[in-house]
């Protein structure tokens, strides 16, 4: 009995000591090696000093997936990498394409628009002080589109020549339409004309890597030590989850437009968490807080930006009733857009009536949007048109139609609220069903469903991006519609550099897809966010891409 | 007792296996791919990821060189974050986890040994009912909700302690406490009834009859009779503190491996499920080797390994 006693009492003092020892060692070590971490209370003393710390707080959210531009494919790598590497150009703060803004002094395009010839500034040079050179971009190229990188977005390079046929394995890296003529001069030999492809050499998946570095370790992006850039700024620490920083680089070419001495992203992915740091001044500029956007819209504390993307209710137009296009244009015109944007979502997003979102064609003169105007037929005729349509199809009743959607709260809320509408305004029951996004998105896929949701982001800045999907056996052509006077106007498109030639033939397209209906557009998609008033220069593109070499803090 | 630890740990690989091959199984019959998003990739470009990942090989080899890898202490790539690998996630995540949970394993323990203690020694008394109180409000609040609010009462409004992400010791007070709390009124709950039950016991009040003094009889009788019941909920409870939870870990911002057990099934990303199930799995037999061992040291009637008396 005695002996059990004292193995008790040692064991509580085990773990009274091993705690005691561990939290002390705890706050020694981060005392070492983090003195500049201000406590939350000191922060309103930082802000009285006069001259400003250039210090520029921001949250990713998650974890950047990849910083390696080859294999990158989301927003949140894409925000960083835009500042630690830079393209051919850099994206000025109208989102404009200009000679010199990036690695490239400037360029020739040969007569039939397919060759394009950059020539290199002669004082550019990676953070290690390499000079960047057109080996590296021929490089950085083909290593997107070698089959053995297994690059997501290796079709964003299909518009070099070869290069479908290279990442497919039909043609060698020699065939791909990229070389260096010289250390400063690369020639881009394209498939066809792209109006578009200097805006694409401003986007990450074309931006160059550092030959030397990458052949020595493939392992180079994974750790902040081993990294090599080119951007204005240098990745100088990356904990996985935690924090990613960079602090400006003095190699960079334009150094002297860099204001920033240090930027961080912490990756808070909590709305309320996240909400209470940027009310603290511990970050500078965040996401609104979903629960709040609407009220914080209305203060004028946040700002709703509209970004490329759209939200949209599918149909399949291989099952009944939707083969019919009156059915759909009816099912369309019965959602009411403004109640689901003002009541449902709050959070300033814009009703769709068309599905190419508004500020698609920044280079083209005109808007495509504002050009076509609003597509979707009245509310009011609705119903006329759904007797129209079961009347072609020959049907007095309509057969039990289920809207489905990945499982999520604001997908039901929505689907909720139009499922409500569709009742009021067509008198039809419609049936809801949700699956794990993943599963959801192999239904959709084999058409195995009657309406679905679905969203897009554009990948680059140009009416095509949302049109090209729905030419028939399109890969993201969900509703699997088919019409070849549609194919037409999307190559016809697609065959001429003319700009006039090409808004003619997209507008024509969209006018088809919309009176067709295959798809029924719902909302576009905004980004809402916070930022503190002595924030300036942060550059927002309209695809929702955010740039922050030009930032300060006053 | 060597030959209970060699049995056990017989038993351990023989579980870890089952268990890689249940999961291993499971992971592949449940629909969706890792590599599927809202846009369609080409089908190319599909092709050459799977081949990159060696999941164009019949299941069988994938299991067998899955088998072969970990054997050598390679857990595999992660598909979603490209520059980490299974290793790496578990080496970079498992101490932040395992320091937190130590820590809220810690307050867990002591508060709540001590409140239910108390509360039984001062039965049906204010303090038992304030006790008691305080144990039903632990169990009852769920994370999601004392997280924030410890979150804007501590950090935003008194400014004792950061408001999220991880670096110093400040950065872990408010995590372990929310993620200790439950755990803590669990074992006062735990600890209360059982003190009650053992002070009714005709052994105690032989022991108080014999003149032992109150410390003597609670400290020695009752206490070592109480506790093995906590001794047996700990194995599971700490093993789950100890390889971190999702919600605390989501709200604080801390860079721990519970968001992983939740995320690399959302994504599908295979290797990261395999690695992460295997760890939780592994720690979690451990625990329970390590409870087994402790009843033996604190209960000498407990022969652990002694079949035969």
């Amino acid at each position: 009995m005695k002996k059990a006693s004292k193995w008790l009492t040692l064991m509580l003092a085990i773990v009274m000591v091993a705690s005691i020892g561990f939290a002390g060692c705890g706050g020694g070590s981060s005392a070492g090696d983090e003195p500049a971490k201000e406590t939350p209370s000191d922060t309103p003393q930082e802000q009285v000093k006069p001259a400003v710390e250039q210090y520029l707080k921001l949250n990713a959210r998650t974890e950047p997936p990849s910083l390696d531009p080859g294999t990158a494919t989301d927003a949140t790598s894409f925000t960083i990498l835009r500042v630690i590497m830079e393209g051919l150009v850099r994206l000025d703060d109208n989102s404009q394409v200009t000679p010199g803004s990036g690695m490239a002094e400037n360029w020739d395009i040969s007569e039939d628009g397919l060759t394009y010839t950059f020539h290199l500034k002669n004082d550019v040079k990676w953070s290690n002080g390499d000079p960047v050179t057109a080996q590296d971009f021929e490089f950085a190229w083909k290593r997107v589109l070698d089959p053995e990188t297994a690059a997501d977005y290796a079709y964003q390079m299909y518009y070099l020549k070869n290069g479908e046929a290279y990442n497919s394995g039909e043609a060698t890296a020699d065939d791909v339409g990229v070389k260096a003529l010289d250390d400063k001069t690369l020639e881009v030999t394209l498939e066809a004309q792209t109006p578009y492809f200097l805006q694409l050499t401003a986007f990450g998946s074309y931006y160059p890597v550092n030959k030397k570095v990458v052949e020595a370790s493939a392992d180079w992006a994974a750790d902040a030590a081993t990294y090599v850039g080119n951007g204005p700024f240098k990745l100088t620490a990356w904990a996985h989850d935690s924090e990613v920083v960079v602090e400006k680089n003095e190699n960079y070419w334009n150094k002297d437009a860099v204001k920033l001495d240090k930027i961080s992203w912490a990756m808070v992915n909590d709305d309320n968490t996240s909400y209470q740091l940027y009310l603290n001044n511990d970050l500078h500029v965040d996401a609104a807080p979903h629960e709040l956007t609407y009220e914080l819209i209305q203060k004028g504390e946040a700002v709703s930006t509209p970004i490329l993307g759209n939200y949209y209710y599918t149909f399949n137009t291989e099952k009944e009733p939707f083969t019919n296009k009156y059915i759909r244009q009816a099912f369309a015109a019965a959602i009411d857009r403004e109640a689901v944007v003002n009541q449902v979502l709050k959070g300033g997003q814009i009703p769709a009536y068309g599905f190419v979102p508004p500020g698609s064609s920044p280079d083209m003169g005109v808007d495509l949007r504002a050009e076509l105007g609003d597509l979707v037929p009245a509310t009011s005729e609705a119903k006329a048109l759904l007797e129209k349509g079961m009347a072609e199809l020959g049907i007095t009743e309509l057969p039990t139609i289920t809207l489905s959607y990945n499982t999520s709260e604001g997908h039901k809320k929505i689907a909720e609220a139009i499922q409500q509408m569709w009742k009021q305004n067509l008198g039809v029951d419609v049936e809801l069903f949700n699956q794990e996004w993943k599963v959801y998105l192999e239904t959709m896929g084999t058409g195995d469903y009657q309406m679905g949701r679905m969203g897009w982001l554009g990948d680059y800045i140009d009416p095509m991006t949302f049109l090209d999907m729905f030419v028939t056996g399109g890969g993201n052509n969900y509703p699997r519609y088919a019409n070849a006077e549609y194919d037409g106007y999307i190559s016809q498109a697609k065959a001429t550099g003319d700009q006039a030639v090409r808004l003619d033939a997209m507008l024509k397209a969209e006018k088809l897809l919309l009176d067709d209906m295959a798809i029924a557009p719902i909302y576009y998609y905004t980004s809402v966010y916070l930022q503190h008033d002595n924030v300036k220069g942060v550059v927002r593109h309209g695809d929702g891409a955010t740039d922050y070499t030009w930032t300060y803090i006053e | 007792m060597l030959r209970f630890i060699s049995e056990r740990l017989i038993m351990l690989i023989v579980t870890l296996w089952v268990v890689v091959t249940l999961t291993f199984l499971l992971m592949h019959a449940i629909p969706g791919d890792p590599f599927s998003k809202e846009g369609k990739m080409p089908a190319v470009i599909k092709e050459n990821l799977i081949k990159h990942y060696g999941l164009d090989r019949p299941l069988p080899v994938q299991y067998v060189s899955y088998l072969g890898n970990m054997l050598h202490g390679d857990l595999g790539p992660s598909f979603s974050s490209k520059t980490q690998t299974v290793n790496d996630i578990i080496k970079s995540h498992v101490p932040v986890s395992a320091r937190l949970g130590l820590q809220a394993l810690f307050i867990s323990l002591t508060f709540g040994l001590s409140l239910g203690i108390i509360a039984s020694l001062k039965h049906n008394t204010a303090v038992d009912y304030t006790a008691m109180v305080l144990a039903v409000l632990g169990v009852s609040i769920p994370n999601i909700v004392l997280a924030p609010l410890l979150i804007k009462f501590f950090a935003a409004e008194l400014h004792w302690f950061p408001i999220a992400m991880w670096g110093t010791f400040a950065h872990t007070v408010l995590p372990s406490i929310a993620l200790g709390m439950h755990a803590m009124a669990v074992i006062a709950r735990l600890m209360r009834s059982n003190m009650l039950e053992v002070l009714g016991q005709d052994y105690i009040r032989t022991a108080k009859s014999k003149g032992l003094n109150s410390f003597q009889v609670v400290w020695r009788h009752t206490i070592r009779n109480a506790i093995m019941p906590v001794i047996t909920i700990l194995g599971p409870l700490s093993a789950a503190l100890l390889t971190g939870t999702f919600v605390i870990e989501l709200i604080f911002a801390i860079p721990g491996l519970g968001k992983y057990f939740v995320q690399s099934v959302t994504n599908r990303d295979y290797p990261v499920i395999l690695g992460t199930t295997i760890f939780y799995s592994a720690v979690l037999i451990s625990m329970n080797f390590f409870v087994d061992i402790a009843y033996g040291l604190i209960d000498p009637r407990i022969k652990v390994g002694l079949k035969e008396e």
